[in-house]
């Protein structure tokens, strides 16, 4: 083939044109696109028109945008599923944490607790959403299995110190990751938004749950009436009714009824290890009023964390949702 | 007020390809032909705006990939028109009838014309 040849000097244009796209879009629509460039140019045309080139540029442009923002079907199905238990998670901290000052810490506020690896930890998990977030659920599942390992190995660090009430209090997040990257390798388990829990692991998240419910509800933990502080301690009741209503809303959605399970595992493990856990070191039972007893303390950064926090996973659940049925209608 | 994914209205291109392809599968090369035919030459579709609009369309579910062929050495890949796409293209024709119809017969009244 000649060079001197229109014909062949025009599809040498087009090849270098086409080299503009994605090298898969390229390999499997690059010869449709050039033939019917071909057959749609003037007889005698030697180069690309200025239209076509551009139009040819914007759309090179889109699909690769297209693929950098819109991983494959399968993937950012797998990342929605990842996204689902790794929302919650992140919520959860912060709410628990927020529990946790609450009940032990009193009016000392949040400058008083010892953050150590729980927040680079938690952070991790945020990296964890980003990577699901861009379809990226192999990177997704290193990156949670890499911050729980970090986490697990500062909690032996501190046990080999002798730092028993910091491992104590670790162990409800501790459990919580490992809880949600089991979930984390185990994407079977939430697809499409349909909960496809295996039956003994549901019925070990409702027990746990009910179990922790029934321990966090007691009338004592609560403090409904005054307590010694002179505070009462409504925003544990407040949080319980919003997680209600976000749980009854929750479900009226598929992925709603995948997530909760999730949601109510995870917050019920975490209640259930910081109460026992913080009990028994001891912890609990001593806060830094001199008083016996777990109280509830009235104060306004807590209660922000705690009204907003059920809200947060409820709409994160509704997002989810949302994008799961508008990129993959149910058949 | 708030719009459902159905009453977006589909743009220029998109609907001329669908008409395109509302009467039989064509192949790229086949719907620009048509799609100029359609609009007496006003619309002349960029190989790369149409290729384009196909993605879309496909990503969409209103058309469906149909067969390939080869003809003269040159690759023929034919597209037609999804239930779904058969539907929204009927909704989007009468709604144009309909507006163009009250159009027509608001002309035919004369009232808002300059003496």
């Amino acid at each position: 083939m000649s060079t001197a040849d229109p014909h062949a000097r025009l599809e040498q244009s087009y090849r270098r044109l086409l080299w503009l796209f994605p090298p898969s879009y390229r390999r499997s629509r690059g010869r449709e696109l050039l033939d019917v460039l071909m057959e749609r140019a003037d007889p005698g045309q030697r180069r690309p028109s200025p239209a076509e080139s551009v139009a040819l540029l914007r759309f090179s442009v889109r699909t690769w945008a297209w693929r950098a923002l819109s991983p494959a079907p399968a993937a950012a199905r797998d990342a929605m599923g990842l996204l689902a238990v790794v929302l919650p998670m992140l919520l959860l901290f912060p709410a628990a944490t927020a529990l946790y000052i609450d009940a032990q810490v009193g009016g000392f506020g949040m400058d008083e607790l010892p953050f150590g690896v729980d927040i680079p930890a938690w952070l991790l998990w945020c990296v964890t959403a980003v990577l699901c977030l861009f379809g990226r659920p192999s990177w997704a599942r290193w990156s949670a299995s890499l911050g729980v390992a970090a986490y697990l190995a500062a909690q032996v660090v501190e046990y080999s110190v002798n730092n028993f009430q910091t491992v104590a209090n670790a162990l409800g997040w501790l459990g919580v990751q490992v809880i949600a990257m089991i979930a984390l390798t185990s994407p079977a388990w939430v697809v499409r938004g349909r909960c496809q829990v295996r039956r003994w692991w549901a019925a070990a998240i409702g027990v746990t749950a009910a179990g922790a419910g029934l321990a966090v509800s007691s009338v004592d933990y609560l403090q409904l009436s005054t307590g010694p502080t002179g505070y009462l301690s409504w925003p544990w009741l407040v949080t319980a009714l919003l997680a209600l209503v976000a749980a009854v809303v929750a479900l009226r959605s598929a992925a709603g009824r995948a997530v909760l399970p999730i949601v109510a595992g995870l917050a019920g493990f975490m209640a259930t290890a910081k109460y026992l856990a913080s009990g028994l070191a001891g912890d609990l039972g001593n806060n830094v009023t001199g008083q016996s007893g777990p109280r509830g303390h009235l104060d306004w950064s807590n209660l922000t964390l705690l009204v907003v926090t059920p809200l947060v996973v409820f709409i994160a659940a509704r997002v989810v949702t949302a994008g799961a049925n508008f990129r993959f209608p149910p058949a | 007020m708030v719009l459902g994914m159905r009453d977006v209205r589909l743009r220029e291109a998109s609907f001329l390809i669908l008409s395109a392809l509302a009467g039989e599968p064509r192949h790229g090369y086949g719907i620009i032909k048509d799609v100029a035919a359609q609009s007496d030459g006003a619309v002349v579709l960029r190989v790369g705006t149409l290729y384009g609009a196909l993605d879309r369309l496909a990503g969409e579910g209103l058309i469906e990939f149909d067969h390939e062929e080869v003809v003269d050495s040159r690759l023929r890949r034919y597209y037609r028109l999804s239930s779904a796409g058969a539907s929204r293209l009927a909704q989007e024709a009468q709604r144009s009838a309909r507006q163009a119809e009250l159009a027509l017969s608001r002309l035919a009244t004369g009232k808002g014309l300059l003496a």
